[in-house]
């Protein structure tokens, strides 16, 4: 009796034992998704080229509210890229060219084009055109164009061109991005681990390493790079 | 899906590159899996099994139409625009920083000769008033069926037939602000229509300075205190570090009086003469005690003693004429009468005689009864036999700072709206159904009044009885002018568009009427800008003749004001007192000054209670800061009480009363009763029950409303008769235990330190000597200079670190005055959540700043010591070797980086953090619509889940850097300044480069400007080597403090 009562109650606690298992492994599932996914919700989501793609084919609600052609503007026409993004070398965003300059030139230009009466509604609404993001880095970056614009190191002599980073947009009609990883951090270091800077401290700081580990940090070609860079604190805060 | 929490194998690759010889070692955990990829494994795991593919909608890029025409404006690129506060009468000099247009942080104007770069905790949160989302959007009109929105141009013919309907006379304009031309601005307009001159409200008038002065002394105004020339500081009641008169120059002026300095090898010394201790008299070295209403009695006792004791200063005619006067104001009968010991005012005068000079002032509580002038005059008598009249009380500096109507006349009007006699009443940023003691029965007078017109921008008591609104903008809005002291002509302007562009400042809705009305005096005035062009074309003519007008313009908004130094500003007044700078008019005692006979005020009620002793908010004032977020959310330094009123007993009432901290009690007086908490302070009179103003509302919006107690619903109405000032100090209540506990939030820990030593304190003679303490709490151990690792101060060892900076802080505690303005600041930088009573009282609170508070002692001997405590940024910190993630690690700048996005929140790092300075995301906070305008762009909202902490304002030092790097050059000693820094009124706080050998905030920590070494130099916990970025300066007492 008494040794039937152990053995059950072993059973049943061993029964406990392996529903708490269950229940961990559970709650850790939960957990993960719950915890590990939404404190990062302040990342956006980055626009793939297939969804572009969509957005061509023009079955999805992401469609650019006009058919703008970089190509007929920058290549065909040869207008510079900072005409219309008027901040690029001046500020962190590049700038959405304001509805006013569109409509400096198209009030003389292109009158009876579909797309160019849209753009020239929007003037006479006074409404601004609400342009689809595609080329978009998450809120916690802060990513100045002036920085890049105006730089000037051994690679670039005088800053960065716009395509180095957004794909050749000129020759584009829709504008998709080039490079898939646009935006991604290592995408980013990719480029800065291997440039070398002047104006950036050339000191090496493995800053999210093992502080005990440091060490002056070289780039496999024994050359050069920007290690300040890999300080999280440079583009997130 | 679309989601990447990390970037893609390059990263990695890339990144095990830079940081590792052999690419992978140290990250690898014992399993022989990275770190890192555990974590990346996990979370993708799960976020697969969660939901398969659902990527957000992509963001739209909205352009701007046309671009704004500003050649320096660009979108992230922020503008500054000089501009002064109107949160009180002070009006202190600000610049608010604008970005896209909007603004998002007020700091103080360092040109401004009163502020001198500080703003306090309420000019920092006027943001918050600007963008309060009780603030009207539309006109409204009141109709049969409630409230109703309308379009202006209805609302302005409706304003108009109104005031045609008017009989003359029958106009009352009741507003809560006259600064600078507003004034005259509308008594022109209301002479205009034949009505009597505008009300100003404004509960904590000082009338009764203006008063005594004027039978004292013969100048009704109020004169300039000069704290700082002073080297004994007798503070009558007066909340000078809180509301009284200018707070922020106040704290200014009296840090360097009051503050210790290895140059000076000094400091000076201030006595608080009063029944509690609220911020203020905590920092004060000496508290007497005396029963509330008998000041008066103690002022003249000291006069007496004064008077025998110090020879010469006061003409012979006036020494026999005193001498007379004083005679039965001994200090035996000052002792009977305040209870305070009659030995300890007999050294008090001996002191206040030898002090060369010394300086008596008087406010708050000690001006709130129905004694005040006499009071004034009583502390004016006392500062001039001590010869002080013309060193530390300067006439003649045309100080403006209190431009309210006085209550007697405020009761007449309301005894003519109880007559029927006013047919039209026009309230402007005043609240008077509010601020005034509910037994005037205000209501009741709004009831006979035919039509209300509402000018305010926001919702409050009063305008919900309006029967219709046209909403003023705020003072960020719009034009306006502020003249507190002679030569200080500050200017208020526009910083950003109106929020809501229907509207019109009220200066501009009167503008309109006028027009309409055809008012001569308004001919050909557009726009109140107008106005105050040809006000300030006549200042032009006066300061700066020979400039033509437009450039003056220009200039004097670039600046914030004209100001000019040759006024008795407090420009170039320097710590010795040297100089009085400017004009200064010679007093002589009035005949009519010795014909007072004050004895102890009565107060009315029951004997048997206590005496009710309402306290202006250092956070909320007098209720006009209430429905701010921020000043409920940020703890009450003191009792560190939040989003709620609190009754301060004494513990020893308490222990007979048997009351225990917390419990629910009843206030009743002869006009109502209310319930609420208590809290146990011994800084409280033992016959004294002290409650905060300010809280209570009932209509002024989701932040305001039901929060606290409203105390003048509990006040008679009492008039100081010679001033006409409200006198809120004048009854007695019954106190009773409701039997339940009351629900008092608090931030605090524990109220005492148990020999912790967090906050240090250091006796003047050694610090004079330049010694440091013999036995340091924490030391106990001894000094360990063994360590397994190298330190990043060794270059050859840790490369890279502390290279060319190291950003480190110094607090000086003896500046800290404990007026959390920092906080504030720290809220607006850093778009810090606010969360709300329930979960601070969980401990959720979201502050990275706050003022700690630990007591010492009790009775007489009663110490309050506060000190700002945020993240250490230690260099051996205990956060980062926690964090599975890497989400903190320490920067090369000797940063803790807390990076958001790679946070998961584990919470170890807070759990391992000595100094508790994290705070975590237990939800997404939300911001109420307009709120969440003023949130600063440079600084990630964080998000549920996420741990965040002090970063030394990190994206102050990007923006430096990125501006020196455009030059070609490394940051300048301070050239980077976080908020808390900022706008802190004593420069308690210094930031810089440590790894800089001539930086200031090096001197502060290291040397000392003596360059004695460390001794007054402590950090926080050193036994438990986490090496902290921040030093600490010992608070230097005149007496030893001990830590129980």
């Amino acid at each position: 009796m008494n040794h039937n009562r152990r053995e059950r109650s072993l059973a049943r606690w061993k029964v406990k034992f392996w529903a708490g298992y269950v229940l961990l492994a559970g709650a850790l599932a939960i957990l993960s998704t719950g915890i590990l996914s939404t404190p990062v919700s302040a990342q956006q989501k980055l626009l793939t080229n297939a969804d572009v793609a969509k957005i061509d084919a023009g079955t999805e609600d992401i469609r650019q509210p006009i058919k703008f052609s970089h190509k007929i503007h920058a290549t065909d026409n040869q207008i510079d890229c900072q005409y219309c993004h008027i901040y690029a070398r001046r500020s962190f965003p590049a700038g959405a060219p304001p509805v006013a300059i569109c409509a400096g030139c198209h009030k003389f230009v292109g009158k009876d084009l579909d797309e160019v009466k849209k753009v020239m509604g929007y003037w006479e609404r006074k409404e601004a055109i609400p342009w689809v993001k595609i080329h978009d880095v998450p809120d916690y970056v802060r990513f100045p164009h002036y920085k890049h614009i105006n730089a000037k190191n051994e690679k670039y002599q005088n800053g960065v061109p716009c395509k180095d980073c957004h794909g050749d947009i000129g020759a584009m009609d829709v504008v998709k991005k080039q490079f898939d990883d646009f935006g991604l951090m290592g995408w980013c270091l990719k480029c800065h681990l291997t440039i070398k800077g002047t104006f950036e401290q050339k000191r090496a700081i493995a800053s999210v390493a093992n502080p005990r580990k440091l060490k002056y940090a070289k780039h496999p070609s024994g050359n050069y790079d920007r290690p300040r860079l890999t300080d999280c604190l440079t583009c997130h805060y | 899906m679309t989601r990447k929490t990390f970037g893609p194998e390059t990263l990695s690759s890339a990144i095990d590159i830079i940081l590792h010889d052999n690419p992978g070692e140290t990250l690898i955990m014992t399993t022989g899996m990275h770190r890192r990829e555990f974590f990346k494994s996990i979370a993708i795991g799960g976020a697969v099994a969660a939901v398969a593919g659902c990527a957000d909608k992509p963001e739209k890029l909205i352009p701007y139409l046309v671009p704004p025409d500003n050649v320096e404006f660009a979108p992230g690129i922020p503008l500054d625009y000089a501009t002064t506060c109107m949160e009180c009468p002070a009006n202190c000099g600000m610049i608010v920083k604008t970005r896209e247009a909007r603004a998002i942080k007020a700091e103080g104007n360092p040109d401004h000769p009163l502020s001198r770069g500080a703003l306090c905790i309420r000019g920092q949160a006027s943001l918050q008033t600007h963008y309060n989302p009780a603030r009207y959007a539309k006109a409204r009109r009141r109709g049969q069926d409630g409230w109703k929105d309308i379009s202006w141009q209805d609302a302005e013919q409706q304003f108009v037939a109104m005031l045609r309907a008017a009989g003359k006379g029958s106009i009352v304009y009741i507003t809560g602000n006259a600064a600078g031309s507003r004034a005259g601005f509308l008594d022109t307009w209301l002479g205009e229509l034949g009505a009597a001159p505008k009300v100003v409200l404004d509960p904590l008038g000082s009338h009764s300075i203006r008063a005594a002065n004027k039978r004292t002394f013969g100048r009704a105004e109020i004169p300039q205190y000069r704290i700082e020339a002073a080297t004994l500081l007798l503070n009558f009641g007066s909340d000078f570090l809180e509301t009284w008169q200018n707070p922020v120059e106040n704290a200014k002026r009296y840090t360097e009086m009051h503050a210790y300095d290895d140059r000076r090898k000094d400091k000076g010394k201030f006595v608080h003469v009063g029944p509690h201790l609220s911020l203020t008299g905590s920092n004060a070295d000496q508290w007497v005690n005396v029963k509330p209403g008998s000041e008066a009695i103690v002022a003249l006792a000291l006069a007496k003693g004064v008077l025998q004791r110090r020879q010469g200063g006061v003409p012979a005619a006036d020494r026999t004429r005193l001498a007379e006067y004083l005679k039965p104001y001994t200090f035996a009968r000052a002792a009977k009468d305040s209870g305070a010991d009659a030995g300890a005012l007999e050294k008090l005068a001996q002191e206040f005689s030898a002090a060369s000079p010394g300086l008596a002032i008087a406010g708050g509580t000690a001006l709130a009864t129905t004694g005040a002038t006499e009071t004034q005059v009583a502390v004016n008598l006392l500062n001039y036999v001590a010869g002080n009249i013309g060193k530390t009380v300067v006439f003649g500096g045309g100080r403006q700072i209190d431009p309210s109507t006085p209550f007697s006349e405020i009761k007449k009007v309301v005894d003519r709206m109880m007559a029927g006699e006013v047919q039209l009443l026009i309230v402007d940023g005043a609240n008077p159904l509010y601020s005034l003691p509910g037994i005037m029965r205000f209501s009741r007078a709004l009831e006979r009044v035919q039509s209300i017109v509402s000018l305010s921008s926001a919702m409050d008591e009063t305008t919900e009885r309006a029967h219709l609104i046209l909403p003023g903008q705020s003072f960020l809005e719009r034009w306006g002018d502020a003249f507190p002291q002679n030569g200080v002509n500050s200017l208020v302007q526009p910083v950003m568009a109106s929020i809501y562009p229907e509207l019109k400042a009220a200066e501009d809705t009167l503008l309109s009427a006028a027009k309409t009305l055809g008012m001569k005096a308004f001919k050909g005035i557009g726009t109140y800008r107008d106005y105050l062009r040809g006000q300030w074309l006549a200042i032009q003519k006066k300061v700066q003749p020979e400039m033509d007008f437009e450039s003056f313009w220009r200039v004097s908004l670039q600046r914030g004001g004209h100001f000019s130094t040759g006024g008795a500003s407090t420009n170039g007044a320097s710590a010795n007192g040297a100089s009085t700078n400017g004009a200064s008019a010679t007093v002589s005692l009035e005949a009519g000054a010795l014909t007072g006979r004050p004895a102890v005020v009565q107060m009315a009620g029951d004997k048997k209670g206590m005496t009710l002793l309402p306290v202006p908010s250092l956070r909320h004032r007098d209720g006009r800061g209430a429905s701010n977020p921020w000043l409920q959310e940020i703890a009450d330094p003191i009792t560190n009480v939040v989003w709620d009123s609190w009754a301060d007993i004494n513990p020893v009432t308490a222990k007979k009363m048997g009351i225990a901290h917390g419990d629910q009690i009843r206030v009743r007086s002869d006009m109502g009763q209310l319930k609420l908490a208590v809290n146990l302070h011994y800084g409280v009179n033992e016959d004294v029950i002290a409650i905060p103003l300010g809280q209570g509302h009932t209509s002024s919006g989701r932040n305001a409303d039901l929060v606290g107690v409203n105390i003048l619903d509990l006040l008679p109405v009492a008039v100081d008769e010679p001033s006409g000032d409200f006198a809120y100090l004048s009854t007695r209540v019954v106190v009773e235990a409701t039997g339940k506990t009351g629900y008092l939030v608090q931030t605090t820990g524990s109220p005492r330190q148990l020999g912790r030593g967090i906050i240090q304190t250091q006796t003047l003679e050694d610090a004079k000597a330049g010694k440091p303490p013999d036995h340091v709490p924490g030391e106990v151990h001894g000094e360990r200079e063994r360590d397994m690792y190298p330190k990043r101060e060794n270059q050859a060892a840790t490369p890279g670190y502390y290279d060319p900076y190291r950003w480190g802080m110094t607090v000086d505690v003896d500046r800290c005055t404990g007026c959390s303005a920092c906080i504030a600041a720290c809220y607006a930088e850093n778009n810090i959540a606010v969360v709300g009573k329930t979960r601070i009282g969980l401990g959720r609170e979201m502050s990275w700043i706050t003022v700690q508070r630990f007591f010492e002692g009790e009775g007489d001997n009663y110490k309050t010591l506060m000190q700002p405590m945020f993240c250490q940024q230690c260099g051996n910190a205990g956060c980062e070797p926690v964090c599975p993630v890497y989400a903190t690690y320490h920067n090369p700048e000797g940063l803790n980086a807390q990076i958001y996005n790679r946070c998961v929140g584990t919470r170890y790092c807070s759990n391992n953090c000595v100094y508790k300075v994290r705070r975590f995301n237990w939800f997404n906070y939300e911001w109420d619509a307009p709120l969440h305008m003023q949130l600063n762009p440079d600084v990630t909202v964080r998000t549920k889940g996420v741990m965040e902490k002090c970063t030394f304002c990190v994206q102050r030092i990007r923006r430096a850097k990125y501006a020196a790097n455009d030059e070609g050059r490394e940051l300048h000693d301070g050239e980077v300044t976080p908020a808390c820094v900022q706008t802190c009124p004593t420069n308690a706080l210094t930031f810089g480069n440590l790894s800089d050998a001539n930086s200031v905030v090096t001197k502060n920590a290291m040397r000392g400007h003596g360059g004695r070494g460390r001794v007054r130099q402590y950090e926080v916990f050193p036994e438990l080597r986490q090496l902290p970025a921040v030093t600490y300066l010992r608070k230097v007492t005149f007496e030893p403090i001990e830590e129980a």
